[in-house]
């Protein structure tokens, strides 16, 4: 199938059409788009095998994070991406892949949150075979300046089915290259309680967690880091079409967040290209409120600070399902860019 | 120091003469890419034995010299010698001429001696205990401070002392009768007299005479308070008083305790008792088993090490609450567990309190303990306390 074909079938699918490509249906399956491949009869077996496996998963994460949870009430926090999306997009928390809990705090509660998950057995370190490998101090201070989050925190547990527990602790809706820092105690004043497996935890307000999606999306879509050597995945466009179509967002409200955030620009981008993959009425509603022509310098950009910009010309599609997208992006890439990518895969 | 410490790793490291770059060049245009900077921080880290705090690794704090030495001076402040009271003459030195005389030796404040007292009030608000020995009598003295022009009354003072013979006993007097060791206190006095035989018999006291700029060197000698501190000490000296008058009269701890309508909470500490918990390792001599002290800085690093837990004991009755009045820092060895450090405030000696956190940091620590006890030369106190409850001491 060429990439026009893709687009034209999962168009379908998200339209309700029912039909059967088993070589669609591989695709979805490599994007992480589940919800997709369930609606065809040749994927649905895969995709519901996938989402039970995947609950059992995710169900004992939260269950061993519970404690966590409670204790870190005394911030502001918010659990965000995996399970708690999924929920809201796809109405179940395992439809989409998720490797750890992910939570947003402060960077002024950063010293509490590491405290709290050191006293609940976790360290920074990454796992290997059945190991965890602590973290040297090198990689430790690389991932705090020059990422957006500390570094990956995990547990090893007695249980089978998920024996070690991954956190990641996010600091900002902005990422590591942005000179711009988001004020993240008040984005973290938008938050509501709510329960996924009898565990009671706080996720963000729809407009704040709209955001935080999109921003990591962009992030996703943009680094250069993430980029090189493999295409944009097809499930961060399913997830903000999902939340435009599910949640609805209150498009005022994520206009003004957006605007006092300094934001709006990268928001477009998101909408724009959404629905680029996934032409809704719905999104253009929204395309209403963020004209493109206010976010025109971003659309054919790529990179995620004026030393890495490039521009990319040809659509959404070819960096999404054109297998020449990764050497075309390579030969734009500095030596500057090289080296930048090097020193992440090192110390990441 | 710091500076050229610093401008040296960058020399050693960039291979260039850092000693000649000004101090807001961006360190980026001269070589400091992110390997480096890691290399960097990770170096001087390891060579100072200091651990930067996640809220201080932002780039942008590190990205001129200047930013760098802001960011990095708090973790090489030297480590001062504390002082908790101060003794003060009155004549000549609190105001000039001498309280209760009249005509040219009369009493009076000048803009000096008001300076002076001024100065006293903010230490006695920072927790420093303030307290007068003098060889005028009590009457003249409290008339001076009923004054108008006084910037001090009597409760400013924590002990009047009124002497005949020599100040070195009243001083020494005073200092036990605070409960702290001669050489956490300075005493101020204008006789050169004096001076000399505190010298010769009281050694260990510090003191400055009260001429030309001695004001100026006793803040520099307090300037380790922190300005920020909401414990009255002076406060808390007289309701020990009260607390002592009532155990004189009680035949156990816990009759003691049962009696001042004791509560008492041993717990995890957390970032926000590290001010407390550092000043408890900087503060108590006789009950601190491995002389430990600990900065506000060392205090939060360890709270954030996997293999370290810092506990607190904090305390009130019906005098007052005391606040954390102890800390036991824990660390993991393998096998077992260290008691690094174990300090209690001297004020709530004979209430078992040691025995209650002691008893948390087993309940809570699923390995063989060790404690360290270390011969400071000043906690002999608490010499036997880790045998007592059946710990295997480290020296």
């Amino acid at each position: 199938m060429d990439r026009l074909e893709i687009l034209d079938g999962i168009r379908k699918l998200r339209s309700g059409e029912v039909f059967d490509n088993a070589e669609l249906a591989g695709i979805l399956e490599a994007h992480g788009c589940y919800a997709l491949m369930s609606k065809m009869p040749c994927g649905k077996m895969n995709a519901a095998v996938f989402a039970a496996v995947n609950n059992s998963i995710i169900k004992s994460r939260f269950v061993e994070c519970a404690p966590i949870f409670d204790e870190l009430k005394e911030i502001p926090y918010a659990v965000i991406k995996g399970a708690v999306l999924s929920d809201r997009i796809y109405g179940s928390p395992a439809m989409r892949k998720s490797g750890d809990i992910d939570l947003l705090v402060a960077p002024e509660d950063l010293d509490v949150v590491k405290r709290i998950l050191k006293n609940h057995g976790f360290i920074q370190g990454r796992v290997s075979g059945d190991k965890i490998i602590p973290y040297t101090r090198a990689e430790l201070v690389y991932q705090k300046t020059y990422t957006h989050q500390a570094a990956a925190f995990v547990k090893a547990t007695d249980n089978r089915i998920c024996p070690f527990v991954n956190v990641d602790v996010n600091l900002d809706i902005f990422w590591g290259e942005s000179k711009v820092h988001a004020d993240m105690r008040e984005f973290l004043s938008h938050t509501e309680t709510t329960e996924l497996y009898d565990v009671n935890f706080k996720r963000l307000s729809p407009v704040q967690e709209f955001i935080s999606l999109c921003m990591h999306h962009y992030k996703d879509l943009n680094s250069l880091y993430l980029l090189a050597g493999s295409n944009i995945n097809l499930s961060l466009f399913s997830d903000m079409d999902g939340y435009l179509v599910r949640v609805k967002p209150d498009a005022k409200e994520l206009r003004n967040a957006c605007d006092k955030l300094g934001v709006t620009g990268y928001i477009t981008f998101c909408l724009w290209h959404t629905n680029c993959v996934f032409p809704s009425e719905i999104t253009e509603e929204y395309l209403k409120i963020f004209p493109v022509c206010e976010a025109e310098d971003l659309i054919e950009r790529i990179g995620l600070c004026e030393d890495e910009y490039k521009t990319l010309r040809g659509g959404i599609s070819k960096r999404l399902f054109d297998d020449a997208f990764a050497q075309e992006l390579d030969a734009l890439l500095t030596e500057s860019d090289r080296k930048k990518i090097a020193v992440n895969r090192k110390y990441m | 120091m710091i500076k050229d410490e610093l401008k040296k790793e960058l020399s050693e490291l960039l291979q260039i003469n850092a000693s000649e770059l000004a101090d807001n060049v961006l360190l980026s245009d001269i070589g400091l890419d992110s390997i480096q900077f890691i290399t960097f921080i990770v170096a001087v880290e390891d060579k100072y034995d200091i651990e930067i705090f996640d809220s201080d690794l932002m780039y942008e704090n590190f990205d001129t010299l200047d930013k760098m030495y802001t960011t990095l001076s708090k973790y090489f402040e030297e480590e001062k010698k504390l002082y908790k009271c101060i003794i003060t003459d009155c004549d000549g030195v609190l105001w000039r001429g001498i309280a209760g005389e009249a005509g040219l030796d009369k009493a009076y404040y000048d803009a000096d001696s008001i300076r002076y007292c001024e100065l006293l009030h903010n230490l006695r608000r920072r927790g420093v205990l303030v307290a007068i020995c003098s060889r005028n009598d009590e009457k003249n003295i409290m008339e001076m401070l009923s004054s108008n022009e006084s910037v001090l009354t009597g409760e400013d003072f924590v002990l009047i002392e009124t002497c005949v013979t020599d100040k070195a006993d009243t001083a020494a007097q005073i200092a036990e009768e605070l409960g702290i060791y001669p050489d956490s206190v300075v005493f101020v006095d204008d006789s050169d007299h004096e001076l000399a035989v505190m010298a010769e018999f009281l050694p260990d006291m510090k003191t400055v005479k009260a001429d030309g700029g001695f004001i100026d060197e006793i803040i520099s000698l307090f300037d380790n308070i922190p300005d920020n501190t909401d414990i009255d000490r002076t406060a808390q000296f007289r309701q020990q008083k009260k607390r002592e008058e009532i155990h004189l009269r009680t035949h156990s701890a816990e009759e003691y305790n049962e009696i001042l309508e004791t509560v008492a909470d041993c717990r995890y500490a957390d970032v926000n008792d590290a001010v407390r918990i550092a000043e408890l390792s900087q503060r108590t001599n006789r009950f601190n088993t491995s002389g430990c002290r600990y900065s506000e800085n060392d205090v939060t690093a360890m709270l954030n090490e996997v293999h370290t837990s810092v506990y607190i004991i904090s305390a009130s009755d019906k005098f007052g609450d005391m606040g954390i009045v102890g800390a036991a820092v824990v660390r993991d060895d393998g096998d077992a567990a260290v008691i690094e450090s174990f300090m209690l405030s001297c004020r709530v000696f004979g209430r078992d309190f040691e025995t209650n956190l002691l008893d948390k940091v087993i309940a809570d620590t699923k390995k063989p303990l060790r404690g360290i006890w270390k011969d400071t030369g000043k906690n002999e106190y608490c010499r036997e306390f880790f045998d007592s409850h059946g710990i295997a001491v480290e020296d």
